[in-house]
């Protein structure tokens, strides 16, 4: 049984308030993931989310508005879609992420509140309000949307959505770039790395926040390393680069870093599935591209 | 029995000579990512053609410019290094020139117009590009291009206090906005967000997807419901990897590869359509040309511009050619 499921058993559904035990059940979800990210064995931190996301959802049926419970769904869904579903189902991600957009946007503040459809200027006068305090539900609302529109260029409708999440990401970037390992540098890393300068990239831009993220987790968080080869050494045409920071990942050892065992050994992971198939990135002669028209 | 022992040996080298058939690799770039219309149009294309061929030709793919821009792209394709590529104006244009007629201001109104004109212009400008070393595998065109602006314009006298961005190096443009009288600001691709955030430039020509996807979107607030141009593009295929495969699996390739771009054509024009709504969605306003004059002005603009560009780009001969083409489709459509 989950641990939210069993606490909630254990204090009966009649106790009251209800409201304080759906707290309680999410901070203990919440005060377990450190726990969880120190876990090296895989299959076992995949088992963990899968038993938990289903139990977060059943325990938010019973109290919708429950911001704190909504952004800690927002949270789960975002970093398992990430984690493992992503590389092997990118379908079943987008509708991983889908969820957690809906309900990382459930558990803004009420006097910040928006939805998808808000316009690019009322939400640059809504971000103005928010506060440092206000980073992590930001955070998860920018994380799952932007990770659903990369993997759904061909819809106008959600790349016009991506200017909504830099701009959001941007605020975060001026009230906390440290929450959650400097995710807000590793979002900017991608989002100037993964596209080519022709359609809005800057790989340099890129470089520089993968570098400003591994400075802030001094090298030990190595989703940044994965990632800043995946697709800074990819855009630039560099091999060598590409080699040397997925051989550093994969010889890395989990014991310099327990505290973030998990990503690291995820990212080891995805560094060895990369290596494998590097040959689909780069071109036999292996020359940098030349920049763009 | 000893027919069942001959049996598996049989199988052997049925599977050997089977597994023996060459198989052919084509090595595709384009500047479009993965997860784009284009690529995800061009998977559909990449297993029917696995399909139909029995496998014998496999695409390696290399989206998102990772083999680099236009220029790059092609010059690795002379090279031998890439064997087919997608292309716009700019890349086109390296190897014939006189294609960036296709590019002027102001000349098509609609998209049954360019179908038209490039129909009839379509194996003229093969045999160019086979001059060349390259096939013409089909038109795919980025697609009608419109002005974005900060401050509503509705006549050509509108853009006088416009600072209009032009892309860098790009001629075409160059001589359109001096026709226009616009004092454009000549910047690269990759500087033009940053512009219009700092107020350096209010104005751009894109596609209603790339203004989108650029974001451009939220530093205007106003598009011109009249397209500046349509611009051109097209998927090229080396002449050498054409040659190195056998007849029979030319035919294929060349007719699939015609079919599928047409199809990525018609979904990129749906696309830019419903780009247009989500422009509108969320907040950009559409003018219409203030009035007759108006028209009249813009499409003057793009006559001068055309005269201009003549015996530089392209010959007199062709330009009356293409208008001749754009007369007899209107006339037809008149009636």
């Amino acid at each position: 049984m989950s641990l939210l499921l069993l606490l909630v058993a254990l204090c009966g559904w009649q106790c009251s308030p209800r409201r304080l035990i759906l707290n309680q059940a999410s901070g203990i979800f919440e005060s377990a993931l450190p726990t969880i990210y120190q876990e090296d064995d895989l299959a076992l931190a995949e088992q963990f989310f899968s038993a938990n996301l289903k139990t977060i959802e059943i325990v938010l049926a019973k109290d919708p508005t429950n911001r704190k419970l909504n952004l800690l769904a927002g949270q789960a869904f975002g970093a398992y879609a990430m984690a493992f579903i992503e590389d092997q189902d990118p379908e079943r991600a987008q509708r991983f992420y889908q969820r957690g957009l809906k309900y990382a946007l459930a558990g803004l503040p009420v006097n910040i509140t928006f939805g998808e459809n808000v316009k690019p200027a009322e939400l640059e006068e809504i971000l103005k309000q928010c506060r440092k305090a206000d980073v992590p539900v930001l955070f998860w609302i920018g994380y799952n949307w932007g990770s659903f529109i990369l993997h759904n260029l061909d819809s106008p409708k959600t790349i016009a959505n991506l200017a909504k999440v830099e701009m959001i990401m941007h605020r975060i970037l001026e009230l906390d770039e440290t929450y959650n390992f400097g995710g807000v540098h590793l979002f900017y890393g991608n989002y100037y790395a993964a596209r080519p300068p022709l359609l809005g990239g800057n790989p340099e831009k890129g470089r520089e926040h993968y570098l400003r993220n591994m400075e802030l987790n001094r090298n030990q968080f190595l989703l940044t390393n994965f990632y800043y080869a995946r697709y800074y050494a990819v855009q630039v045409q560099d091999r060598a680069l590409f080699d040397k920071l997925l051989t550093g990942i994969v010889d890395f050892d989990l014991e310099q870093a327990p505290d973030l065992r998990l990503f690291n050994a995820l990212a080891q992971q995805k560094a060895r599935r990369l290596l494998a198939e590097a040959e689909i990135y780069f071109s036999d002669d292996n020359t940098n591209a030349e920049g763009e028209e | 029995m000893i027919k069942l022992r001959l049996l598996p040996g049989l199988f052997t080298c049925l599977t050997a000579l089977l597994s023996a058939q060459t198989v052919y690799t084509v090595k595709m770039a384009t500047v479009a990512p993965e997860g784009s219309l284009w690529m995800r149009e061009f998977h559909k294309f990449d297993k029917d053609l696995s399909a139909t061929t029995s496998g014998q030709i496999k695409f390696r793919v290399y989206p998102n410019a990772v083999q680099g821009g236009e220029k790059d792209i092609l010059r690795k394709m002379q090279l031998g290094q890439l064997d087919i590529g997608t292309f716009t104006g700019v890349g086109l244009g390296e190897l014939v020139h006189e294609v960036r007629i296709l590019d002027l201001p102001f000349l098509f109104k609609n998209s049954a117009e360019v179908d038209y004109v490039y129909g009839k212009l379509f194996e003229e400008f093969q045999q160019k590009f086979i001059e060349k070393g390259f096939y013409l595998a089909g038109w795919a065109e980025v697609g009608l291009i419109y002005l974005l602006t900060r401050n509503p314009v509705s006549s050509p006298a509108d853009f006088k206090d416009v600072k209009m961005w032009l892309w860098k190096g790009d001629p075409l443009a160059r001589a359109t906005f001096d026709e226009l009288k616009i004092s454009a600001i000549p910047l690269d691709i990759t500087d033009v967000h940053t512009a219009l955030q700092t107020g350096l430039i209010d104005g751009v020509y894109i596609s209603p997807y790339g203004a989108l996807a650029l974001q451009w979107y939220t530093k205007t607030k106003y598009m011109l419901n009249y397209p500046l141009t349509n611009s051109v593009g097209a998927v090229l295929i080396t002449q050498r990897k054409l040659n190195s495969l056998p007849a029979d699996l030319r035919e294929i390739f060349i007719t699939k590869t015609k079919i599928y771009m047409r199809q990525i054509v018609l979904a990129s024009r749906a696309e830019n359509i419903e780009s247009i709504k989500v422009l509108q969605d969320n907040g950009i306003v559409l003018t219409n040309p203030r009035d007759q004059q108006a028209v009249r002005e813009f499409d003057l603009a793009g006559q001068r511009t055309r005269t201009k560009l003549t015996g530089s780009l392209y010959s007199a001969e062709l330009l009356n050619r293409i208008l001749q083409y754009l007369d007899e489709f209107r006339k037809q459509n008149a009636k």
